[in-house]
């Protein structure tokens, strides 16, 4: 009691939950805050990693949105394209896998999420596995063999090298692995919902499962929802080894796969331009922000 | 554009000067027009390009003569019908022949500087002499190669020969492509071949039948190669007559079958790239001109010279219908050039040779296109204004002249004449550079400015630190006292509600506390407006339409009919089903849907002034959005107006769209039989009329 009353004791008190936060503070500003802070920075530099950083204002980013053809022609439209049915189909998909495996009985349930989780996690193994030797631009690849025999086409598809497959060979691939962790989430979140709900809801007049699914299911795990379409966002926009592996270059073929991550591995690595790198990262980055923020505005909103 | 005005002033002027000069000189005219393609891609009369001067081998004895060559001051002509080859010394004057006791029929010839090429069908051969005519070497069809089938037959037609001594050999009825041979005469495979592209009934064969059937179907062979010629450049040039286009009717078809083509060295295409390009099904001949330009011959006497691109610079020639006027042909079999870029295609059956003379006008126009190919931008921009002053309608001038500016870094007077042409391209290319320097003059300015708002705005939340209490919307729980205007524009400021909540603000319009048939209609012309605008106020480079095709009447017809079909057959299909809402109903809900596109499509409008095909995506990603969305909007609109579930909206969304179907087809079938309707109504009248004064 007497320590509280003492200066000295007062201010540790106010103060000591700096302390606690301390090494949180220090980890998160090390390997979040100051790369991030430093990406912005360098974004309005032109920085070759050999020479020191040169400041020359917003020049890369008026480059970016207006000079760069390769940005606004392919990578925007892919990028936007690659999200709309990656982020969307692959959430949907998701809350569906997740819906009917809820429905099964434990056992067969943890064996096929675990089925379903595994190409996410294991993704670029599997990519040169299975999908490389279905798409393999030969005879002998299999979707090749299959179109061959059945004489649909008469010489073999490059399937992974033409600018018109490409795109959508990524999207199928991707939202075969997009049962990630928002999957997962809303698995968990849909098993937790109170079953009582659901014969109230019958007593109430619910006539099938769809309106179950409406009424009860969806609002009961609104969290769940919201994590699931914040992941999918996220990582749709910050994906980009799908259409590199796969093609087995970056630039990927007429840039027919080209995304902003493949952009930024592209400028960054590829030609060690990192300020330019750092600005286009800067612009991922304010994407990512407004669509979560989206996102977020779009379920909180109907809960009014 | 003032500057577009003094040229065409200046054009005029020069047509009147030209026209007296023509008078008095009697200039020749040609037999034929010659047309070009005008601004908006169709066919215009321009100034003679080529005039017919000199008839050769009037009366020199061929006799189905089949080729031509010229070679420094040597015609060659392969004089099928003798055996033989005719050889004419245009400054000496003297006929000389070479034969040979193993020569057939000789088709096709080529000379280079040591050699003398023949293609022969009849002999199935092609012999190699020297230029005196002395037989050196002969190629007949290559045994035992792994290359070429045994059942394939070898009948030459034409041969060429590029710088390295290859030798490309047109064979008849030779799908496969053309026969390449080596300087020895030893077959290297074929190269270029055509390629046959399915019909719709073979698409259908080859999924439903089964592979004996296919084997009882006819080989489905691409159509072969009709004839060639080398460019001094070593790339060869290929016409190729198709087999489907001459039974078409359909006129549209033969302009998508790229008959005429340029071959690199894997024997790709790389002459035009677009699919559409100004040609004729029926070229016999092709020749390969000094400015990368080339020409091609049809069998009806049609001459058709491209330029590097692959578009249209000049055409003219044609049949001589049952009289011998020069400058037509009864039947062309060849085409070639000589130094001077005279023309001279050989008439089969009347066994002899015309020449065509470039008048000052084609001389121009190729000196300009020469000095925009070579890079001399200023002498190009003098040559492109005289052709555009003599025809200030061409297209290929107006595109020439433009790109002689941009290349001096001219942009905005390049603009007016990619405009004129059409060429967004090149538009764009021009008006991205205009759009960079006023960029880098604006940005300093336009960052000050964002820091000096970013300050102020803070300095505003510092000082006045009460935040602004969200005001929560009552989505119109609360009845409206206020009549008259003020009332309109409570409900004009409603609309905005259905973007973010459309089942509430569906359901207060269809209550009749918000909203009013009024307001509906002044968003409906709001619409209309917006429509209008999308239509014709786009900037040029995303404006896909061509503005004078469309009559303000069609438009407006189109709107409203559609708007109005919707309405009544939504109201109709509804009422039979259960539907609750009513004719206004319906009407308020779909003019407030309207909303989206209202608010979208005139950014859209004024983006387009500052985007350039490059950014081009943003536009159209942008104005399917807000199509997208008000079609949402419509959707959930009929479910709240009729209180239907999701499958019922369906349903009457369908049924309706299948109502305004029927109605148009009903009201077409109407109009069709509309005369009919007033006569009978008419006999009748008269009927009655005349029993009555009876």
């Amino acid at each position: 009691m007497s320590r509280l009353h003492s200066a000295r004791g007062r201010f540790i008190d106010r103060h000591s939950s700096m302390l606690l936060i301390a090494p949180y503070g220090f980890l998160f500003s090390l390997f979040i805050i100051i790369p991030v802070g430093a990406a912005i920075v360098l974004s309005f530099t032109y920085f070759n990693t050999i020479e020191p950083p040169d400041f020359i204002g917003l020049s890369n980013y008026i480059n970016l949105f207006t000079n760069d053809s390769v940005f606004m022609q392919y990578v925007l439209p892919n990028t936007l394209l690659y999200a709309i049915f990656v982020g969307i189909g692959g959430y949907i998909l998701s809350f569906f896998m997740a819906w009917t495996l809820a429905q099964l009985t434990k056992i067969p349930r943890t064996i096929l999420t675990v089925i379903f989780y595994s190409p996410s996690m294991t993704g670029g193994v599997m990519l040169s596995t299975i999908w490389s030797v279905i798409f393999s631009g030969d005879k002998r690849g299999l979707l090749n063999t299959l179109l061959l025999k059945m004489d649909i086409i008469d010489d073999p598809v490059q399937w992974l090298q033409s600018g018109s497959f490409l795109m959508p060979i990524m999207i199928t691939v991707a939202l075969w692995s997009s049962m990630g962790v928002g999957f997962l989430a809303i698995l968990s979140g849909i098993l937790n919902v109170n079953q009582e709900y659901y014969e109230a809801g019958y007593i109430d007049g619910i006539k099938n499962r769809f309106q179950e699914i409406i009424y009860i299911t969806i609002p009961s795990i609104k969290p769940q929802m919201l994590f699931g379409a914040v992941m999918a966002v996220v990582n749709t926009f910050k994906d980009g080894g799908t259409g590199v592996l796969l093609s087995g270059s970056n630039p990927t073929p007429d840039y027919a796969g080209q995304l902003i991550a493949n952009h930024i591995d592209d400028y960054g690595f590829i030609r060690y331009e990192m300020g330019y790198a750092s600005a286009v990262s800067v612009v991922l980055l304010v994407f990512i922000y407004i669509m979560s923020r989206v996102v977020g505005g779009i379920f909180n909103s109907s809960d009014e | 554009m003032r500057k577009f005005r003094k040229i065409i002033a200046a054009a005029a002027v020069f047509c009147i000067l030209a026209c007296a000069a023509c008078v008095t000189a009697s200039a020749s005219q040609g037999t034929t027009y010659t047309y070009t393609i005008s601004n908006n891609g169709e066919w215009i009369r321009t100034q003679e390009a080529y005039v017919p001067s000199m008839v050769y081998f009037k009366d020199a004895g061929l006799s189905k003569p089949n080729d031509i060559f010229i070679y420094e001051n040597f015609i060659y002509i392969a004089d099928t019908g003798n055996r033989r080859i005719v050889v004419f010394d245009r400054d000496g004057g003297g006929y000389s022949y070479i034969e040979n006791e193993s020569f057939m029929s000789p088709m096709g010839l080529f000379v280079s500087d040591t050699r003398i090429y023949i293609a022969d069908s009849g002999a199935e051969a092609v012999y190699i002499t020297d230029r005196s005519g002395k037989l050196l070497q002969t190629i007949t069809k290559p045994e035992n190669s792994p290359l070429m089938s045994s059942m394939s037959i070898f009948k030459p037609l034409n041969v060429a020969v590029s710088r390295e001594g290859n030798i490309f050999v047109v064979g008849e009825g030779s799908y496969d492509g053309l026969m390449q041979f080596s300087p020895d005469g030893e077959f290297q495979g074929y190269f270029a071949a055509n390629k046959r592209n399915l019909t719709m009934l073979e698409r259908i064969q080859e999924m439903l039948y089964t592979r004996e059937q296919k084997e009882q179907l006819l080989t489905r062979k691409p159509s072969a190669i009709q004839n060639i010629d080398i460019s001094s450049r070593d790339l060869i040039y290929s016409v190729t007559q198709s087999d489907e286009v001459k039974y078409s009717w359909v006129e549209s078809i033969s302009k998508t079958s790229n008959a005429l083509k340029m071959h690199n060295m894997a024997g790709t295409n790389i002459l035009s790239t677009s699919e559409f390009m100004d040609d004729e099904w029926n070229f016999v001949d092709v020749a390969s001109g000094p400015y990368n330009n080339v020409y091609a011959v049809t069998y009806t006497g049609l001459i058709y010279e491209y330029d590097g691109n692959g578009d249209l610079v000049f055409s003219f020639g044609g049949r001589a219908v049952s009289n011998d006027r020069y400058g037509l042909f009864t039947y062309a079999s060849a085409i070639d050039l000589d130094e001077n870029s005279f023309i001279y295609v050989l008439d089969k059956e009347r066994a002899l040779v015309q020449v065509f003379v470039p008048t000052d006008f084609a001389v121009a126009t190729h000196k300009a296109i020469y000095d925009l190919e070579s890079g001399n931008y200023e002498d190009a921009e003098e040559n492109w204004l005289q052709v555009l002053q003599l025809n200030g309608m061409s297209r290929i001038a107006h595109i020439g002249y433009g790109k002689s500016l941009m290349r001096q870094q001219r942009y905005s007077e390049a603009l007016d004449h990619f405009k004129i042409a059409g060429d967004v391209g090149n538009y764009s290319e021009s008006f991205w550079e205009i759009r960079q320097a006023a960029i880098n003059r604006v940005m300093p300015f336009a960052v000050a400015a964002f820091f000096v708002l970013l300050v102020l705005v803070m300095v505003r939340q510092l000082v006045f630190k009460t935040r602004r209490k969200k005001v929560y919307s009552s989505y119109g729980l609360t009845g409206i006292e206020s009549r008259g205007f003020k009332r309109l524009r409570i409900d004009i400021g409603y609309a905005f509600t259905i973007l973010k909540h459309p089942a509430d603000a569906n359901y207060y319009l269809k209550k009749g506390t918000r909203g009013s048939v009024i307001s509906a209609t002044f968003l409906l012309l709001t619409a209309f407006a917006v429509y209008i605008a999308d239509l014709l106020c786009r900037s040029f480079i995303f404006n896909v339409n061509n503005n004078s095709d469309l009559t303000p009447l069609m438009l407006t017809l189109l709107f409203f009919i559609v708007f109005f079909l919707f309405v009544i057959g939504n109201y109709m299909v509804s009422t039979i089903n259960d539907g609750e809402g009513s004719l206004k109903n319906i009407y308020i809900m779909l003019c407030h849907s309207l909303m989206p596109y209202i608010i979208i499509t005139p950014a859209v409008v004024i983006l387009t002034y500052f985007l350039t095909v490059n950014e081009g995506f943003i536009i159209s990603f942008l104005w399917t959005a807000g199509i997208i969305w008000s079609g949402a909007l419509i959707f959930t609109g009929v479910m709240q107006v009729h209180n239907y579930s999701f499958r019922q909206s369906v349903k009457n969304i369908f049924l309706t769209l299948f109502f305004m179907v029927l109605a148009l087809v009903v009201v077409a079938m109407l109009y069709l039989v509309w005369n009919k309707v007033t006569e009978f109504a008419g006999e009748i009248i008269s009927e009655v009329s005349y029993r009555v004064k009876k």
